[in-house]
């Protein structure tokens, strides 16, 4: 269902005291609306609001206002003039207008203060009212958020309600979980999942109902069971350790920005240094594993002609002799040796002589061999080649090993210069740098240890796999002895294939849905980007990992900008929400801080085109929101749709203005 | 240089127990692996096999088949390193009328060959290449065949 919102209205919700409404206005080429506030004013907070609103969270955090934590969600000002004894609310609402009407979504939290002033919060209420049948159908309860749900749902609102901030980071580090769940969300595949959880319940139900009638089947069953929870746990840990890395990833790159960004210019350089270093490191492994692979596929290409030295050379020296003694002539048709002696007569006319015919018997009989002068002669150079290549070997591996040596060398010396300047940062006399490089070890070493584990885990549970599926094989074959356990068996073998049927499904869903993100991130990403000529590609691997290729062929996600890392991560999250078939308005909070001013002008003219028909609210700060902005959006922007957050004194309320433009 | 050959199979198999090192995600020839077959060819590996089997002198029957190996794309020196053997057993080039034969005695070498290298590979692990390396300058050093 495709929806707009025409107002926002929210009561005393956190720094908003009173009633604050946004009523806005949509035109499908005017689609963009601003808002526009200091940071901590309370952008972020009406986000909060709409999200606490539709799906009862808050989720989203403004750097400056991290308080919002420890704050009620009842306007603080309002809670303290409220006497005891009485109470008070906070409600946020929301107007949409959809294809079927007007709809109305209304949360709503009660607050009563005790004769001894402690306060008492009821459980929120979730109200929605929706045209049904030419009337306003009021409904409040659990079917409520099935509503809200069908409207948009929760699993895709990260895709509709954006935080710039985290957006902008989504792709700097590195996170093929976050990936996959995004693309996982929009692939809809509860249903598949669904049924694969029933059918495992009813195998299992099915396995407790048959009695073992053989030692082996009880056996193999048990046999399952076992592997069956070994899987789970394996599974439960890959996902366990696969959150702390990504969380490690994401505190580490936290720490280094705190580094590379620090006042003190030498550990800012000596920050940058280690990363510079650190992705030498990378593509020198990279170079080694390559030397590495040459040198062992040269061995591997050798080796045999080697080993076998003494019968290809034997071979070679064979056809050799054969080939000076002559016994290895040119090809000659056997049937006209043998037309000559039989009709006596050689081609010029003369009568061939009994010594001439003795002759050409004789050489008849060489003729067996001839018959094989090709593939000697093609053996014969063959050989000669192989003893040539034999030759060359000490110093052809020498030559490879030499290569293997000098990126080991290098290697070496990179990684000495990470440990100074480890031991460097680790005696700062500045504690707090102190304290950030303990930390960045320890995240590290953490890095490490979880991706060894992963591997090791994604190796056991291919074992536990392999184990499990010879298991079942061999329950098939037990039960099968015994009449019995017939109609059980097929039972059994029917719920196995329906399981990996699904489990193909989901794969082939994925798949394509992950095909289709990258076919459409790339389109919108070359639309969007200023620099269109320096990126030829984007590839997201069946790993979840996310590439950027540069026209000179490397992948640059590691090098993007700020500006770069927003364009992207728009036009993933634009690709998402296309293939999401869900139209809601895209909400972007500070969705130009920290990029540069090329990247500004080239967001500002193109998105609101690129989601032309898109309702496009924009949180922005006066930072952001500067002249060639506001100048860039004019066309795009009603009057009406503009707002201003203005705080009173001590900037502990807020209100919104509209109309301010 | 092609070459035309003489009843030269369609095919050279291993046998259905070393499938493992061929066939599978984890076989030797994955480009993952750790071993040094890492993305080399199915025949890079079976040749490499009945080298070292003939070297040792060890062969035997092939048991359950897996005919994977196209003969007719192999290159013409793994062909004549299997053709090699057997003008060294017939010291005749007559042999070279038809091959088939040699194929299978390939085949029964590289049975033996897989699994001296299993044993080398568990011995030797990572510093298997070196391991090699090293055996194969002193074969050309002495030219006489030592390889444990």
């Amino acid at each position: 269902m495709r929806f707009t919102i025409s107002s926002i209205e929210m009561t005393n919700y956190r720094q908003y005291q009173g009633k604050q409404t946004l009523d806005f206005s949509f035109d499908k080429n005017k689609n963009v609306s601003i808002i526009l506030g200091q940071n901590g004013a309370g952008k972020s907070n009406l986000l909060n609001a709409l999200t606490w609103c539709f799906y009862g969270k808050e989720i989203h955090n403004d750097q400056q206002a991290k308080g919002t934590d420890g704050m009620p969600i009842i306007n603080v000002a309002e809670l303290d003039a409220l006497e005891p004894g009485r109470s008070t609310f906070a409600e946020v609402v929301v107007s949409i207008c959809t294809n079927t009407g007007q709809w109305l979504i209304k949360r709503h939290i009660d607050v009563l203060k005790d004769d001894l002033g402690k306060l008492h919060f009821d459980q929120p209420q979730l109200t929605v009212i929706y045209p049904f049948d030419g009337q306003d159908k009021i409904v409040e309860g659990d079917e409520t958020q099935r509503l809200i749900n069908n409207l948009l749902p929760e699993a895709l609102r990260q895709f509709f309600f954006i935080d710039g901030e985290q957006l902008r980071e989504f792709f700097r580090i590195s996170n093929p979980t976050e990936i996959a769940k995004a693309i996982d969300n929009v692939s809809q595949l509860e249903l598949v999942y669904k049924a694969a959880e029933n059918l495992e319940a009813y195998e299992n139900q099915l396995r407790k109902n048959v009695k073992a009638t053989t030692p082996q089947l009880q056996k193999v069953q048990q046999k399952i069971q076992i592997l069956k929870g070994k899987n789970e746990k394996a599974k439960e840990s890959l996902q366990k350790n696969k959150e702390e890395l990504e969380k490690d990833i994401s505190e580490l790159a936290q720490v280094e920005d705190y580094l590379r960004k620090h006042n003190d210019a030498v550990v800012s350089k000596l920050q940058e240094e280690r990363e510079q270093s650190e992705k030498d490191i990378k593509s020198l492994n990279r170079h080694l594993k390559d030397a590495e692979l040459e040198r062992n596929g040269y061995l591997v290409d050798t080796a045999p002609y080697i080993l076998l030295k003494d019968e290809i050379e034997s071979a070679y020296s064979l056809i050799q002799q054969k080939v000076e003694k002559g016994d290895l002539p040119p090809r000659i048709r056997e049937t006209f040796v043998r037309e000559l002696i039989d009709s006596g007569r050689c081609i010029c006319g003369n009568e061939i002589k009994e010594n001439e015919k003795h002759n050409l018997e004789s050489y008849s009989r060489k003729l067996e061999l001839s018959e094989l002068s090709e593939v000697c002669f093609g053996g014969n150079v063959t050989l000669g080649e192989i003893l040539s290549d034999i030759k060359e070997f000490p110093s052809k591996i020498d030559q490879l090993n030499r290569k293997i040596e000098e990126f080991k060398d290098e290697y070496d010396e990179k990684k000495r210069r990470l440990d100074y300047i480890s031991e460097t940062l680790k005696k700062h006399n500045i504690e707090e740098i102190r304290a950030y490089e303990e930390r960045r070890k320890k995240l590290t070493n953490g890095i490490n240890k979880n991706e060894n584990l992963i591997k090791m885990l994604e190796a056991e549970i291919t074992t536990i796999n392999k184990d499990l599926d010879e298991a079942l094989s061999e329950e098939r074959k037990e039960l099968s002895k015994d009449k019995k356990n017939a109609q059980l068996r097929a039972k059994l073998q029917l719920v196995q294939e329906a399981l990996k049927t699904l489990a193909g499904t989901e794969y082939i869903i994925k798949s394509k849905i992950r095909k289709q993100v990258e076919r459409t991130t790339k389109e919108n990403f070359l639309k969007l980007i200023r620099k269109k000529e320096a990126f030829k590609d984007i590839v997201i691997e069946d790993t979840f990992d996310v590439k950027v290729i540069h026209s000179q062929g490397y992948n640059a996600i590691n090098d993007l900008s700020a500006g770069e890392y927003m364009i992207f991560g728009l036009s993933f999250m634009s690709a998402l929400m296309t293939i999401s078939g869900f139209h809601a308005p895209v909400i972007i909070d500070t969705p130009l801080g920290k990029i540069d001013d090329e990247h500004r002008e080239q967001i500002t003219t193109e998105l609101p085109k690129f989601l032309q028909g898109t309702q496009l609210i924009l949180l922005v700060t006066p930072t952001e929101y500067d002249d060639t902005v506001r100048k860039n959006l004019q066309e795009y922007l009603l009057e009406e749709n503009f707002f201003k957050i203005v705080e009173n004194e001590s900037k502990t309320i807020s209100k919104v203005i509209s109309h301010g433009h | 240089m092609v070459t035309k050959h003489f009843n030269e199979p369609r095919e050279l198999a291993y046998g259905a127990i070393h499938a493992e090192l061929f066939q599978e995600e984890t076989s030797w020839i994955n480009r993952d692996s750790s071993t040094i077959f890492a993305g080399k060819t199915q025949r890079d590996l079976l040749i490499f096999a009945m080298a070292l089997g003939r070297l040792k002198g060890h062969k035997s029957d092939v048991k359950d088949r897996q005919s994977n190996i196209p003969v007719s794309n192999m290159p013409e020196k793994q062909k004549w390193a299997i053709l090699s053997i057997a003008l060294a057993e017939h010291n005749d080039l007559m042999c070279l009328k038809d091959e088939n034969p040699h194929y299978r005695e390939a085949e029964r070498y590289a049975n033996e060959g897989l699994k001296i290298l299993r044993s080398h590979i568990d011995k030797w692990g990572v510093d298997y290449p070196r391991y090699l390396e090293a055996e194969l300058r002193d074969i050309l050093k002495t030219s006489t065949k030592t390889l444990e």
